[in-house]
């Protein structure tokens, strides 16, 4: 009996344990939940916030806790002696343990019957609802705070869109959080897009990059080197790092941060970016060289199939015009606009255009070059694509073909010389027709010769720098002609090449200059230095003796001109046949001049000669070195590291991975031109973070790609060897002997 | 193997002290002990350590067996040959090693036992791939028939000695097939060449690939055979810097020639000299890649400094007798000479050890790299009685070459205006015209006075023997010293053996700075060289006498261990007993 009551007692002990200790639990959770929200509330770093809420948690708990330790049975004795008078505060007879009064043994009897009733009546003391109160409302107010944390914040915590699970590149544990935010140019039409999920990035070219990157560490400063280059800090803005960069090439970057401790790199990402292609523009529905004869619709439809990555901003077609023939061709440039569509934009157009070539002013024998231009929106300068150049040619029926010598398969002659054949026929075929025709027709026809022969007299007059009607041929005279028949031209005109180095010989010669200067010279004492293009004596078309060959031909033209003029043909047509041979002569003579190429030796010092003065002969001497700077050094190191690890089970040493560290150096320049390279660079960064061994395949393919890196040596003699016993020295020093 | 017992400890001889003095000890006790039937005790306690002591040193005593033969099967026989073998001689006792694959009632004879079990001299005939070449040496015996079975693979193998980056490497061997095959030379790079073979059977290869970096690097052989899993064979490749020249160019006018072959071997770094003459007593120097220092006499120090002189006729001919006694020197202890030859013959020429004949032919076809030149050349054509070594070959004649006059060489090109491909971009065939010529004929550098005689591959624990040309006679192997003994004929001619250690690169060192990096290869790999290997070499050991095969024939046999240990229990329990007696 005295057993079970002692055993009530231990009972209500163990609940009032209970009841406190829920309610020290409950106060404990609120006090930690408050400080992980205020803690968070305030940025700190995550480790931190989980550390100072459960260490509050466990000292609230402690705190309130600790009293219990002290409290005993005799405690919950005099708790129920105090409250509940039915005991007659004698309950701690229940506790007494030993022999008992007859007394105290009815008391205790009568104790333990009340005890039995009221047991389940006893309220023992507790806060229970009070700390439950307690813990919801901190639970509510940290659930605000964290609700009412900063934004940036809250995209780091909530799995952002670069959390590290997501990603699909290596990134060190260092880096919680990042966005990569790329924003194309606005030309493009192309969206800024969200946040990256990895750090390689393929861009638009001149996109704005921004980075916003969250460290789980106290990251001091953070920088991105572009390209093993370029170093761009991040600026710090509370708990995250910004950095924002406009992309205009391609290449790699690696992330480089720095904390109390140590600096830290990440992997190496890969940077592309896509230029702005210049438009693509054909012409789909024409040949490239089209002939039209006089027959034919002179309308041409042209479709043109116009596209661009982004957006075309306008098209057109650019068109010259080509009339007349020989020198007196001349060209007329005209921009078309594309019939439809009527506002060029869009990513693919299909343009059209009819062409009208009489209102292009096209004769026969005119033709029309063209092409299609377009342009694309890219900003400050649009990219202009075109088509190949298009050759519409509109048929001469009614030219005449004449060949000028015989042994030549085709028609090389310009049409001025047909011309003056022309004007023979037709003198030839006047003097037939003379008895058939009225004399006053047979003089008309005769003057209009005389002005073919002017027409073409001009037209070669052009050559010679003649522009005025009044020039031409005022100065010749038949006897010049005779003297130029006779008179070398070469050496009277021409330029005598040959004799150049003569002025390192002897004494200097005067300037050449051109004949009949000399008059000039005295009024003109500058004329002699001078070397006047402007004069129409003097410009140089061609080389002298064709000039000269060219104005005798003028002058025979004008006496030809002259009896055409006075109606007397037939004293013309041994003067227009004098002019057609000195033409052909000049056709002839027409050809390329190469300068002989030889050696030049130094001019000779006259007054050292035969002087057997040796003092300044010397024997000079040169010297070059090759620069022994290899910049593959470390490459090759690393390579036969490599060869060590495969075959070896050693592991990477802090020396090997300085090497490791220089040779990535040296990639990163070759990657630069090479972008295949650039796997080796993350593998080269494996290599170095390796603690231990690195997996076999991984350094295959390391080394694999360090050998390509590797030009391949240029073969090289190179001193052999073998092992060399003194008996051989001695044998062939004997045999030498025998021998001598 | 004329001792009745021998012993197969199984812990090393020391742990005989430590039974001694244990066994004194329990005897001491035993007399000690006041209990009856000491005498008997005595011998129950001797022979209870006498049991231990038989348990831990395993004793095998001889036995005669039958008379006869024996036929040792090892791995790859063919089963046909053993079965006429047996049909004609029934009485061979048969045996197989332990890689055979042979029936399982065949009685397995290792390497270990060989000796051990059975009188060696006794085995008439092996079947298969032989026994190893250790054993061959060890078991000295040579009076067996060797019959060889083929086995699929690579069968044989040239490795290049020495390479040199740049310069193309030779891997050469043959492969026997028995389907269509696929040969590929994979290096660090990748894959370097490759060869397939159609039909099966049995096939040579030649491989070629250059080095781009010096180095050890371990090339692979891949053998593809059609319906079998590839193999890959390790193969060791020792890649070297080539060794810089120092090369003197003397000339009587300066040339495009010579302008150009001194700018390409600058740019590869070797020094270079050039004398032009200009006038009788003057000359043009010029230096690449060396400390300028005037040659204007050729000297012995001046010569000895130089590793090859190229040399015109007319320079060679200007030459006074002093200088061309100095040259004439020079070359018999080793310099290497090039001379561009005229038709003259007069005392400057005539030491020569050529003659010069004209020939019509002044232009010639040369096939360099697989694509075709036209070169101009010397209207001389060069023959001598002597041998002259070719480094250019066409239409049967030598347009370069060198001859070995003393230790040195003297060489002659007669091609002219080869640096017309170098300025046409065709650099690497311009090389190879020169490289050759050059390297064959400079003075020849001091070489490794290491060499492995051993044929590759090595595994680990395999014996490979190396010689050593030197006075002194220090090796270390990976760091431990390795003893020699001197060739009984020759002076300063060493041999010696060390055991491969694990696989990879390891490393032999002679007291002057020689070393040689040898590659142990693991135990599966190049397995059919290695066999083919062991057969020529057994069938090199049959050359011995025919054993007979009356001679007494016995065999080896364990006694029992469980004796030993119910002696040991018999003993223990008596004495055991005795006290309670």
């Amino acid at each position: 009996m005295i057993q079970a009551s002692s055993h009530s007692i231990k009972r209500l002990l163990r609940k009032y344990f209970l009841l406190r200790l829920t309610e020290s639990l409950l106060i404990g959770l609120a006090a930690g939940l408050v400080l992980y929200s205020i803690s968070v509330f305030f940025a700190l770093n995550f480790s931190l916030c989980i550390y100072s809420a459960f260490g509050a948690a466990l000292t609230v708990f402690g705190y309130l806790s600790y009293p219990l330790l002290k409290i005993r049975s005799n405690d919950v004795v005099r708790y129920l002696n105090q409250q509940y008078p039915t005991l007659e505060q004698s309950a701690d007879l229940l506790l007494q343990k030993g022999e008992l009064g007859l007394l105290q043994q009815v008391l205790h009897k009568k104790v333990d019957e009340q005890l039995e009733k009221i047991y389940s009546t006893i309220q023992l003391p507790h806060h229970l609802l009070r700390a439950f109160v307690v813990f919801i409302v901190c639970s509510s107010l940290s659930f605000l705070l964290l609700q009412l944390k900063p934004l940036d914040f809250k995209t780091a915590s909530q799995a952002p869109p670069g959390t590290v699970g997501a990603h699909k590149d290596k990134i060190p544990s260092a880096i919680q959080a990042f966005e990569v935010v790329v924003s194309p140019p606005a030309y493009t039409g192309l969206s800024k897009s969200a946040s990256q999920s990895q750090f390689s990035l393929a861009v638009p070219e001149g996109s704005l990059v921004s980075w916003k990157i969250w460290f789980s560490g106290s990251v001091k400063k953070a920088s991105l080197l572009l390209s093993g280059k370029d170093s761009l800090v991040f600026s710090k803005n509370e708990n995250y790092f910004t950095l924002k960069k406009e992309i205009l090439q391609s290449g790699f970057y690696q992330l480089k941060w720095q904390d109390e401790h140590s600096i830290y790199y990440s992997d190496f990402y890969r940077i592309e970016s896509t230029a702005d292609a210049p438009p693509k523009v054909e012409i789909t529905n024409l040949n490239q060289f089209t002939k039209i004869s006089v027959n034919d619709p002179h309308q041409i439809a042209v479709t043109a199939r116009i596209s661009d990555d982004y957006s075309i901003s306008d098209a057109s077609i650019v068109a010259t015009v080509s009339k007349g023939s020989g020198e007196s061709l001349k060209f007329r440039e005209e921009r078309l606009q594309f019939d439809k569509p009527h506002v060029m934009r869009g990513k693919i157009l299909q343009a059209e255009r009819l062409i009208d070539l009489k209102l292009l002013r096209l004769d026969p024998g005119d033709e029309l070059y063209f092409y299609v231009e377009a342009t694309d929106n890219k900003t400050p300068i649009p990219n202009k694509g075109r088509t190949e150049t298009f050759f519409i040619a509109l048929q001469d029926t009614t030219q005449s073909v004449s060949i000028v010598d015989d042994a030549l398969g085709v028609d090389l002659m310009p049409d001025y010389f047909r011309s003056q054949r022309q004007i023979i026929i037709d003198t030839e075929k006047l003097l037939k027709e003379k008895l058939q025709i009225p004399i006053s027709k047979f003089n008309a026809t005769s003057n209009e010769l005389g002005f073919d022969q002017k027409t073409l007299r001009l037209k070669y007059g052009q050559f010679l720098g003649e522009e005025a009607d009044s020039g031409i041929g005022a100065e010749a005279t038949h006897e010049k002609v005779e003297n130029t028949k006779e008179e070398n031209l070469a050496l009277k005109f021409g330029h005598q090449h040959d004799t150049e180095n003569e002025h390192h010989l002897v004494e200097e010669k005067k300037d050449h200059h051109h004949e009949g200067e000399n008059a000039e010279d005295k009024k003109n004492p500058l004329a002699a230095f001078s070397h006047n293009h402007d004069n129409t004596e003097v410009a140089t078309f061609f080389e002298q003796s064709i000039r000269a060959k060219l104005k005798a031909a003028l002058t025979v033209m004008w006496d030809a001109e002259l009896h055409l003029r006075l109606y007397q043909p037939a004293q013309s047509l041994p003067y227009q046949y004098q002019a057609l041979k000195l033409l052909k002569e000049i056709s002839q003579a027409s050809r390329i001049y190469v300068h002989r190429s030889g050696f030049d030796p130094p001019p000779l010092k006259e007054e050292k000669r035969l002087t057997a003065d040796l003092s300044d002969v010397i024997s000079p001497s040169a010297q070059s070195t090759i620069d022994d700077n290899d910049p593959y050094t470390h490459i090759k190191s690393t390579i036969r590291l490599i060869e060590q690890l495969l075959h070896t089970n050693d592991i990477v040493t802090p020396h090997d991975r300085q090497i490791i560290n220089k040779a990535g150096e040296e990639l990163a320049q070759l990657a630069l031109q090479n972008p295949s390279l650039l796997p080796g660079l993350s593998l080269l960064k494996d290599l170095t973070d390796a603690q231990n061994l690195v997996e076999k395949d991984k350094l295959i393919q390391l080394e694999k790609i360090m050998w390509h890196s590797l030009p391949v040596p240029m073969r090289s003699p190179s001193q052999q060897g073998s092992p060399q016993h003194k008996a051989n020295q001695l044998f062939f020093q004997q045999l030498k002997k025998v021998n001598e | 193997m004329n001792n009745p017992v021998i012993f197969h400890p199984l812990f090393p001889t020391w742990l005989n002290v430590v039974l001694c003095l244990l066994f004194v000890s329990l005897v001491f006790i035993e007399v000690r002990k006041k209990y009856k039937f000491r005498t008997l005790r005595l011998v129950a306690q001797s022979v209870a350590c006498l049991a231990v002591a038989a348990l831990l040193f395993r004793p095998y005593v001889k036995s005669n067996v039958a008379a006869g033969s024996i036929l040792l099967l090892t791995q790859g026989y063919k089963p046909a040959q053993a079965d006429s073998i047996l049909k004609t001689e029934p009485s061979l006792q048969v045996f197989k090693t332990e890689d055979c694959n042979a029936l399982t009632d065949t009685k397995i004879l290792s390497y270990a036992d060989m000796e051990m079990k059975v009188n060696c001299k006794q085995i008439k005939y092996i079947l298969g791939s032989g026994i190893s070449l250790p054993e061959i040496e060890r078991l000295n015996h040579t009076g067996f028939s060797f019959f060889p079975s083929q086995k699929n693979g690579i069968i044989k193998l040239v490795l290049p000695e020495e390479a040199t980056t740049g310069r193309p490497a030779i891997v050469s061997g043959t492969i026997r097939s028995s389907a269509k095959t696929k040969l590929i030379l994979r290096g660090p790079g990748g894959n370097e060449d490759s060869i397939r073979y159609e039909k099966a059977g049995t096939h040579t290869f030649r491989f070629s690939f250059r080095p781009k970096q010096a180095g050890r690097f371990v090339y692979y052989l891949s053998v593809e055979e059609e319906g079998r899993e590839p193999v890959y064979e390790p193969m060791p490749v020792n890649v070297k810097h080539e060794k810089k020249l120092k090369i003197l160019f003397l000339q009587k006018f300066p040339s495009a020639e010579i302008r150009s072959l001194k700018n390409y071997l600058s740019e590869r770094k070797h020094a270079i000299t050039i004398r032009s003459q200009t006038s009788k007593n003057n000359y043009v120097f010029e230096y690449a890649n060396t400390i300028p220092d005037k040659v204007t006499n050729l000297t012995d120090p001046t010569l000895k400094h130089f590793d090859l002189v190229f040399i015109d006729a007319a320079s060679l001919r200007s030459l006074s007798q002093a200088e061309l006694t100095n040259l004439k020197n020079a070359v018999h202890d080793g310099l290497g000479v090039i001379v561009s030859p005229d038709e003259k013959k007069d005392r400057g020429t005539a030491w020569l050890p050529w003659q010069v004949v004209a020939d019509k032919v002044d232009t010639v076809h040369l096939l360099i790299n697989g694509r075709q030149f036209v070169l101009p050349k010397y209207p001389l054509q060069i023959t001598s009685a002597k041998h002259i070594d070719p480094a250019i070959v066409a239409n049967h004649k030598t347009l370069a070459g060198n001859m070995q006059v003393g230790l040195g060489h003297i060489g002659f090109m007669l091609l002219q205006e080869t640096y017309q491909l170098n300025i046409s971009g065709n650099s690497d065939d311009y090389a190879t015209l020169w490289v050759d010529l050059i390297s064959k004929t400079a003075r020849a550098a001091q070489g490794n006075a290491i060499r492995i005689t051993s044929s590759f591959p090595y595994y680990e624990n395999d014996p490979i023997y190396f010689d050593l040309i030197s006075d002194h006679t220090e090796v270390q192997a990976d760091g431990n010293a390795v003893a020699m003994s001197e060739d009984a004929i020759i002076d300063n001619v060493w041999h010696s053996k060390v055991y491969a250690g694990k696989p990879g690169w390891h490393l032999l060192t002679s007291a002057l700075s020689d070393s040689l990096h040898y590659f142990v290869c693991t135990q599966n790999t190049w397995q059919p060289l290695r066999i083919k290997e062991q057969q020529i070499a057994n069938t090199i050991a049959t050359t011995g006498e025919q054993q007979t095969t009356n001679e007494l024939n016995y065999e080896m046999k364990e006694i029992p261990s469980v004796i030993f240990f119910l002696l040991f229990l018999i003993c223990s329990a008596f004495n055991w007993l005795v006290p309670k007696l």
